[in-house]
């Protein structure tokens, strides 16, 4: 499914990948329903949910550390074809890498500079003009389970494309953003929320609060690297 | 073809649900729905294009109707807010008897939309809409709509008013 919005491409990979907004632009959807982003806009301090840089503009936002059961990732799915679905997977992974893959759930990140991998999709982002983009998107299907075919389909329906309850709000604000760049002054941006609580994980990684803007500085700061050899 | 009576109550129909779409009035377009609802929307023009494997751009049933309702009379639905200004035309119309009693109608559409929450800009929306109208106590009430776009495998701008 292809979605058009009159922003420049940029912006979109930025998008996907920042936790900052849900609290405020997708707020109609919170205010309607229970979802796995709601807890990005209650108590700051409950959020466990975190963002990380894997360098080379690779982002990523991980919810897996406010889950609390399995499948939270996938509308809480139950049932004899997800116990099935659960006991191949012990018996290809064995039971301890199983149980991560249903708590975790598939990746929220951004690989540089436009695929997007958003847990049960895939997109990608299309440069048209300075000031017009195509977002791409399609649900997962997963080999050996049909079943999951229609939840995909409703999920990304739900969340992705012009009609869905998540992306019009991105791509409408996107928008907006772009006609404020137009004002020219001030000449920066600020993206300073969270330096000082970002911190270098056991494998060199920065991460954060997944309302802090470490995704954002690391998406930038690549993007001027490779466009200016600086 | 139905007869005049039957022809006339659909046609009737049609342009009061495309008025209330029109003029984003959620709660009464909500009411022309009977409880069981397919308000579907493919992302593809062919017609055997099957929703359980193929994505929509809507597919909802009354649970999800009720929520996308719902999300538009937050206020915070910021895609629109404020509401898309929009008219649309309606003509071509067909009506048959469907399954159960039902009326089948079929009608094309030209729709208007100026799209007014980041700058001003008019969309048109062009297409074949379907809708199975079943006959309640004081008239009739729809139980699916399903609107076929021509550049339904296009890339779309926003599509978060009522279509």
């Amino acid at each position: 499914m292809k979605h058009r919005c009159a922003a420049n491409w940029k912006t979109l990979p930025e998008n996907d990948s920042d936790g900052y907004h849900l609290g405020f632009v997708h707020l109609a959807l919170f205010k309607t329903v229970r979802m796995q982003y709601q807890r990005v806009v209650g108590d700051e301090k409950a959020i466990k949910a975190v963002v990380r840089d894997w360098g080379h503009g690779h982002i990523e936002i991980d919810w897996s550390p406010g889950y609390q059961g399995p499948f939270e990732w996938f509308g809480g799915a139950a049932g004899p074809v997800v116990a099935d679905f659960v006991a191949a997977l012990e018996r290809r992974d064995g039971p301890e890498l199983a149980r991560q893959r249903i708590l975790q759930g598939p990746a929220h990140a951004l690989i540089f500079p436009n695929l997007f991998l958003g847990e049960t999709n895939i997109a990608i982002v299309e440069p048209v003009d300075v000031e017009e983009c195509v977002h791409w998107h399609t649900p997962m299907f997963w080999k050996g389970v049909p079943e999951f075919n229609g939840r995909l389909l409703r999920m990304a329906e739900a969340g992705m494309g012009p009609a869905s309850f998540l992306m019009p709000e991105d791509l409408i604000i996107a928008t907006r953003n772009q006609q404020g760049l137009r004002a020219r002054t001030p000449e920066w941006l600020l993206l300073s929320r969270g330096l000082d609580r970002e911190y270098l994980d056991d494998q060199g990684r920065a991460v954060s609060h997944v309302t802090d803007e470490t995704t954002n500085r690391a998406l930038w700061r690549h993007y001027r690297a490779v466009m200016t050899e600086a | 073809m139905v007869g005049d009576q039957d022809h006339q109550a659909a046609v009737e129909f049609l342009y009061r649900e495309a008025r209330l779409a029109d003029e984003a009035r959620y709660a009464e377009w909500l009411a022309l729905w009977t409880e069981e609802a397919v308000y579907w929307v493919p992302a593809s023009t062919d017609p055997d294009a099957d929703p359980e494997t193929r994505i929509s751009h809507i597919y909802d049933n009354r649970a999800r109707l009720e929520t996308r309702i719902k999300l538009l009379q937050t206020g915070h639905r910021y895609s629109q807010e404020p509401a898309s200004l929009m008219r649309r035309l309606i003509s071509n119309i067909e009506v048959v008897d469907g399954r159960d009693g039902q009326l089948v109608a079929g009608s094309n559409f030209i729709l208007a939309e100026l799209s007014i929450q980041a700058k001003a800009e008019m969309h048109w929306w062009v297409g074949r809409a379907t809708h199975h109208l079943r006959r309640v106590e004081g008239g009739l009430r729809m139980s699916l709509k399903k609107v076929v776009l021509i550049n339904a495998a296009e890339p779309l701008p926003n599509l978060s008013f009522l279509i």
